[in-house]
């Protein structure tokens, strides 16, 4: 199988003038193409810095982090590192993170805005990303109207509209009953096995964890399992 | 729809959504622009080239002071030892009309004799009496001021300098404004060959009516004219021909003024030369059209208009703030620094536009209602027992709006560029985390 992501000897170190906090510490990880792997530990334990570290959206103190077989250098420039997340990865968040002013459709259209694409383009396959998400009847409406399982798949949509091979999901179903935590779940599952993506998702939650390929664990920002 | 129309309709939606600092955002923009336009309305009309005083850019003004030479007696009669010299018939014929870098020349009563030369007008049954604004003007003034005419013609040429044997005629003419033809006569009445009285006995026949002009333009503004008799010409106007300058002028009248000097030995002559702007704002400044004085008020402008961006800095900084996890979101999905700036720039100007129309509207109201505070307490207009007429030209000129409005969508953008650079430098995983 295929390496898609390589974390190797990752240290992540928060300093501030009064204290220094360790929150990786010589974290290896390998996750093959087409993995669904959830990360789990307690709250603090390091696994959204990790996430965020395998996501391009903060840098590591020390170690290399491979994508896609690219190594992401300290030398690549914000707006390389912008072209890469763009391309390669879709983000699920806990709190959806969501564009209040724009609605559904503009929101998902988001990556392929930043892609160079066209409007036509870009809104006909925003559509067909929403339908799969089943979300056609609420194209024009604005978050706020929208419920929380809603506003998850809105944000499913925009992770996947660019077709990127990993989506990292940062406990996609913490701001949700369990019902429509099933039905996000439901819908990451599919991705990964009919359209063969690779999924990372950090969740609290053992039973979700355990319908995943892989579960790894952390505490205080070791991986333990 | 490109990222434009997808960012405007962002920033339509957030005025909706944020009402209270569009609101202050676009009231602040709107006052600068407000404030920029008056001055800039108030300059342009002092000194653009606008109807009737077309040729301003290359009008020059000649006056010339004469004082007693020292150990000369004044006589009663001469009232003092300086005088503003009164040009002759043959002065005004050899110097001015013959003047070789003058397209056309005329004379005129100045504007800031004016005040004391209203005329109380009587209509010839004795029943209305009417002050008007007077002044003696040769027939050029007609050639040089576009005056529009509803009826009747302008001075002929033998008209418009009385001298010789037209002079003192009993029956003199005068050209008046429609103004005031219709208070004498009504709405409707040509009242061409009709006679005025004022002084009980002297008589005027009307030759021609003009179209009422602004007093903003006080070099050609009247509403009863003259023609020139001996004495009244205080300020003789030229209009330069194309490639000519005021120095021109000056080295063409050095010569002649130096030989009257030689001639009289009672009286020292002092030629004063001025362009329209000059005259308009100072005579020590070197500036020489209004486009020089709009360029050199331009410093002055941006210094006045820096406690309203500081403001607006400080509000679009605390709306940066707000708006922080959108800016990480909108990095993590590939969103680069200068796209971000691009978008930002837009909703800015969005509301820099609105700010624009709400100023333009302020503008108007502002000088409408405080017109006369507003002309003569910032224009200096000469003329001050006339409310000013505010035309169109002068309160809508689209390059004055366009050059108000560009000062002030830079000084937005002063304003904007900072905090949005500054917020956007934060880290994403800090910006996404910050709080709403």
């Amino acid at each position: 199988m295929e390496t898609i992501i390589k974390l190797t000897d990752i240290n992540k170190v928060y300093r501030t003038e009064e204290i220094e906090t360790q929150a990786l510490e010589n974290v290896n990880i390998e996750v093959e193409k087409g993995e669904f792997l959830s990360v789990m530990g307690p709250s603090g334990c390091g696994k959204s810095t990790l996430l965020n570290i395998m996501g391009l959206l903060d840098e590591p103190t020390s170690g290399t982090v491979e994508l896609c077989g690219t190594t992401i250098s300290h030398n690549l420039s914000d707006n390389q590192l912008a072209e890469f997340r763009n391309k390669t990865l879709g983000f699920v968040f806990q709190s959806f993170h969501l564009i209040s002013s724009l609605n559904v459709i503009d929101n998902v259209q988001l990556p392929l805005l930043y892609r160079g694409i066209g409007y036509s383009e870009r809104i006909r396959r925003a559509k067909e990303v929403i339908e799969r998400v089943g979300l056609s009847h609420r194209m024009k409406h604005t978050p706020v109207q929208l419920s929380g399982g809603q506003c998850q798949r809105v944000a499913i949509a925009r992770a996947i509209i660019g077709n990127p091979e990993i989506i990292l999901a940062d406990e996609p179903t913490g701001n949700l009953d369990s019902k429509m935590g099933a039905d996000i779940l439901g819908l990451l599952k599919q991705l990964n096995e009919e359209d063969g993506r690779t999924i990372v998702m950090v969740t609290h939650n053992e039973q979700q964890a355990q319908q995943t390929k892989r579960i790894i664990k952390f505490l205080d920002g070791r991986q333990i399992q | 729809m490109n990222k434009l129309t997808l960012y405007f309709r962002q920033a339509l939606h957030m005025m909706k959504e944020e009402r209270l600092f569009s609101g202050i955002y676009i009231a602040g923009t709107a006052l600068a622009i407000a404030f920029t336009m008056v001055i800039a309305v108030v300059y342009y009309a002092k000194l653009a080239d606008i109807e009737p005083e077309v040729h301003r850019s290359r009008t020059v003004y000649v006056t010339m002071n004469a004082y007693m030479r020292e150990g000369v007696e004044h006589t009663v009669e001469e009232g003092g030892n300086y005088k503003l010299y009164a040009f002759s018939d043959t002065l005004i014929r050899e110097w001015f009309y013959k003047m070789p870098c003058a397209e056309i020349a005329g004379c005129l009563t100045r504007m800031e004799d004016m005040g004391a030369r209203k005329l109380y007008l009587r209509m010839e049954d004795g029943k209305k009496i009417l002050p008007v604004a007077m002044r003696s003007v040769d027939a050029n003034f007609f050639k040089i001021y576009h005056h529009k005419f509803v009826y009747g013609r302008p001075f002929t040429d033998a008209e418009g300098l009385l001298t010789g044997e037209n002079a003192a005629p009993d029956v003199s003419i005068a050209i008046i404004s429609l103004d005031v033809a219709e208070k004498l006569f009504g709405k409707g009445v040509n009242p061409v060959g009709k006679i005025l009285n004022y002084y009980d006995s002297a008589c005027l026949r009307i030759v021609g009516v003009i179209e009422p002009t602004s007093s903003i333009a006080s070099e050609s503004y009247g509403q009863l004219f003259f023609p020139c008799e001996y004495g009244d010409s205080r300020r003789m106007v030229v209009v330069l021909k194309k490639g000519y300058t005021i120095d021109d002028v000056r080295d063409f009248l050095k010569e002649k003024v130096h030989r009257l000097n030689m001639s009289d030995k009672k009286w020292e002559y002092d030629l004063q030369v001025c362009s329209h702007a000059q005259l308009m704002m100072s005579r020590g400044l070197d500036l020489s059209s209004w486009k020089d004085i709009f360029l050199a008020l331009l410093p002055k402008v941006f210094v006045l208009l820096l406690v309203p961006a500081l403001n607006l800095s400080g509000l679009v900084a605390a709306r940066m703030k707000r708006r922080l996890p959108e800016m990480g979101v909108r990095k993590a999905f590939g969103a680069k620094k200068r796209e971000l700036m691009h978008q930002i720039i837009s909703e800015n100007l969005v509301l820099t536009l609105c700010g624009g129309l709400v100023g333009l509207v302020i503008t108007w109201l502002l000088l409408y209602v405080f017109r006369s505070w507003a002309f003569f307490a910032l224009g200096n207009i000469p003329n001050q027992t006339v409310e000013p007429l505010v035309q169109g030209e002068m309160l809508f000129s689209p390059l004055i709006f366009l050059i108000a409005f560009l000062v002030c969508a830079v000084v937005n953008l002063m304003a904007t560029l900072i905090p949005a650079w500054l917020s956007l430098r934060n880290p994403i995983v800090e910006s996404m985390n910050q709080k709403k």
